[in-house]
């Protein structure tokens, strides 16, 4: 029983943090190229930074609890894997956005 | 700077340090063959706390001190990059570690239970060198950036 719920966790947080990361790498982006978004990100949450982590930490929590009390028997291993190359991919959005925009190429 | 702002600095720092360290100790066990899940389940879980302790002392120190005292130093100096790109990069990247970092603790945990699964062992193994690599870049920017002022 307490397997089956670490197995649960594992997989929520997984898919949670993939979801995460990539609606971190779209909102970093779109709140730099377009003002109205930062500006609402710091009217609400005082520094655009805060925004961020505060949404992500949000959808973060609410995703790994709504796929908790899914039921799946996908392999853990290859969620992982799946995890570890989402991560790679928001980090280059990141990482090739703030490059392209040190060049004024964006 | 104030005392508490420096200490909430030098907290940032040897926390998220120290949190690497322990990734690197994971990731190392991970690559046997039969690693000691009851040790590197106890590290992984206190890497999440230290991230989690490095992500709560920076927000402080970059949301009232960073923008207004030490950014436009850095943007007006010789090494305007380090900001524009190194410390902007590095601040945002930061956001996803704590959430890779509590999903490597579940993994070595399940892991503890279920030994046999070798995929799972070699998929956790590659998100912990990932994990792993941010954390170092994202170190290595914190060096660009005090380094340019």
């Amino acid at each position: 029983m307490m397997n089956s719920s670490l197995y649960s966790w594992v997989r929520s947080t997984a898919i949670a943090t993939i979801v995460t990361g990539l609606m971190l790498a779209v909102l970093i982006v779109a709140a730099e190229e377009i003002p109205v978004l930062k500006d609402w990100l710091k009217a609400t949450f005082y520094h655009h930074w805060l925004g961020k982590g505060a949404l992500a930490l949000g959808l973060f929590a609410l995703l790994s609890v709504a796929f908790s009390m899914q039921r799946s028997t996908a392999r853990l291993s290859s969620i992982i894997f799946l995890e570890a190359i989402a991560v790679i991919v928001s980090v280059w959005i990141i990482a090739g956005f703030f490059l392209l925009h040190l060049l004024k190429l964006v | 700077m104030t005392t508490a702002l420096a200490a909430l600095l030098i907290t940032h720092v040897i926390a998220g340090v120290v949190a690497i360290g322990i990734h690197n100790v994971v990731l190392m066990h991970l690559l046997k063959k039969a690693p000691n899940y009851i040790f590197i389940s106890r590290i992984a879980w206190s890497a999440v706390a230290l991230f989690l302790l490095s992500w709560a002392t920076s927000t402080y120190y970059y949301v009232t001190y960073y923008g207004t005292a030490v950014k436009p130093r850095i943007l007006a100096g010789d090494a305007p990059f380090a900001h524009a790109f190194f410390m902007e990069t590095k601040e945002h990247i930061f956001l996803l570690l704590p959430f890779v970092a509590l999903s490597i603790a579940l993994c070595v945990s399940y892991l503890r239970a279920h030994p046999e699964d070798d995929r799972l062992r070699k998929s956790t193994a590659f998100l912990t060198l990932i994990a792993l690599g941010i954390g170092v870049a994202t170190a290595v920017s914190g060096m660009f950036v005090s380094g340019s002022i």
